[in-house]
């Protein structure tokens, strides 16, 4: 089937199977920041933004997608924003395997968008969509801290 | 991938979606966290919803309408008034995810049913008035909605005499309650909901505001038959804890 939306900004339009979900689509175009983990809606290694939100790409089918605005780390690479949460992330070590931290990134960028002083509550709950198997949370809410007190050194 | 999907259609309206969803192998989609995990093969055609439903919460003189289109994370931030703001807390618990909170609708929750979901067990107590699409729209009760048709609304009565608590037992906050009992008080009666791991809802009725002893006696006698037995317990641990959970929600619903 024929479907038009918006990924990273730019318009795409893709002839897809009908069953076929976003996180196949977007590993099939070399999008790898978008990880396959459980595949099922468990883990959040394959989070993007929608519409602002995240959301987990396997559990979004192509054929459900006409007209809506995808967002995944490479569309935000060259943000300020997003620079010093990389920084911040490497700073403090809150990266290990590497597997979880696109989708920690991205639903960090989601909340700020939603609120630019979130306290440890929300950085939590913004959190809760992603195993992270590696690093137990502590040091991705430091480096998140970190961004939100303006504290990176950047 | 869901192989088995042929064609997702695009219908014009609620009343053409339900018709479409009378073909056998079809079935509606609204934020599909369910249906795209489970991958059923049995299904050849998707009817996504989202498009015909409402994604706001409007506030009346006496009612709270919510478009089956809103999503859960909507409910958990919502700003409910009194004496609805445990719903949040509900929503909130009943999918501990923020990126399937921000996936799945109310409409979809409503339709799922869960048993162990501290918001559907909360909404049962409540009972709102759902409209429901099918060829005709109507309008029933979610305690006596048998689960056909289109979930269009779900509309909350706002009395200031409303009471609601819940009880949620299980082994760590994100995990799914085995055992979630609820309770609402609302002029000269109140309703008890029984959930978690559980054969089916069991939700009983009084003619009194108050979980009294006796009341309690009543719920036990009509629920302990729903129970599961699991790696948290038998039935009979179940039932144990049934007592303790009831008398907690008595006190509760009184003070
Ligand atoms: S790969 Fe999508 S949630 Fe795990
Ligand atoms: S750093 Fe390895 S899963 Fe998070």
């Amino acid at each position: 089937m024929h479907i038009k939306f918006y990924l990273n900004g730019k318009v795409v339009e893709a002839d897809v199977p009908a069953g076929m979900n976003l996180l196949e689509y977007l590993r099939s175009v070399s999008v790898f920041s978008v990880k396959r983990g459980c595949d099922h809606g468990e883990c959040g290694s394959c989070t993007v933004l929608m519409d602002d939100k995240t959301r987990n790409a396997c559990l979004i089918l192509m054929g459900t997608l006409d007209g809506e605005r995808i967002e995944t780390l490479e569309g935000l690479n060259a943000d300020r924003r997003m620079e010093l949460m990389q920084a911040a992330f490497l700073d403090e070590g809150a990266i290990q395997c590497g597997y979880c931290t696109p989708a920690m990134l991205l639903a960090l960028e989601s909340l700020l968008r939603a609120n630019s002083k979130p306290d440890d509550a929300a950085i939590k709950a913004a959190f809760s969509g992603i195993y992270c198997r590696c690093t137990g949370y502590v040091k991705p809410m430091v480096a998140a801290k970190k961004v939100v007190m303006g504290e990176v050194d950047g | 991938m869901w192989s088995s999907i042929d064609t997702i259609h695009k219908p014009t309206s609620l009343t053409e979606a339900w018709e479409l969803s009378q073909t056998p192998g079809t079935t509606v989609i609204c934020g599909g966290t369910y249906l795209a995990a489970e991958r059923d093969p049995a299904i050849t055609g998707l009817i996504p919803l989202n498009a015909h439903l409402s994604h706001r919460i409007t506030r009346g003189k006496s009612t709270l309408s919510i478009g089956a289109g809103v999503d859960v994370d909507n409910l958990v931030s919502f700003n409910w008034p009194s004496p609805f703001q445990p719903l949040a807390e509900a929503a909130r618990q009943s999918c501990p995810s923020a990126n399937i909170r921000n996936q799945r609708s109310i409409g979809g929750e409503l339709g799922a049913s869960r048993f162990n979901s501290e918001l559907i067990i909360l909404l049962h107590a409540l009972n709102p008035q759902l409209k429901i699409v099918q060829a005709q729209e109507s309008t029933e009760y979610l305690v006596e909605w048998n689960g056909d048709g289109i979930i269009r609304e779900m509309a909350l009565e706002i009395a200031p005499e409303i009471r609601m608590e819940y009880l949620r037992f299980a082994p760590i906050p994100s995990a799914a309650p085995f055992l979630c009992v609820a309770g609402v008080t609302a002029g000269a009666g109140c309703r008890i909901v029984v959930g978690g791991n559980v054969n089916s809802l069991r939700v009983l009725e009084f003619d009194t505001n108050t979980l009294g002893v006796e009341q309690q006696g009543l719920v036990l006698e009509h629920a302990e038959d729903t129970l599961l037995a699991d790696h948290f317990g038998g039935v009979a641990y179940k039932r144990k804890l049934l007592v303790t959970a009831l008398r907690r929600l008595g006190k509760a619903l009184c003070t």
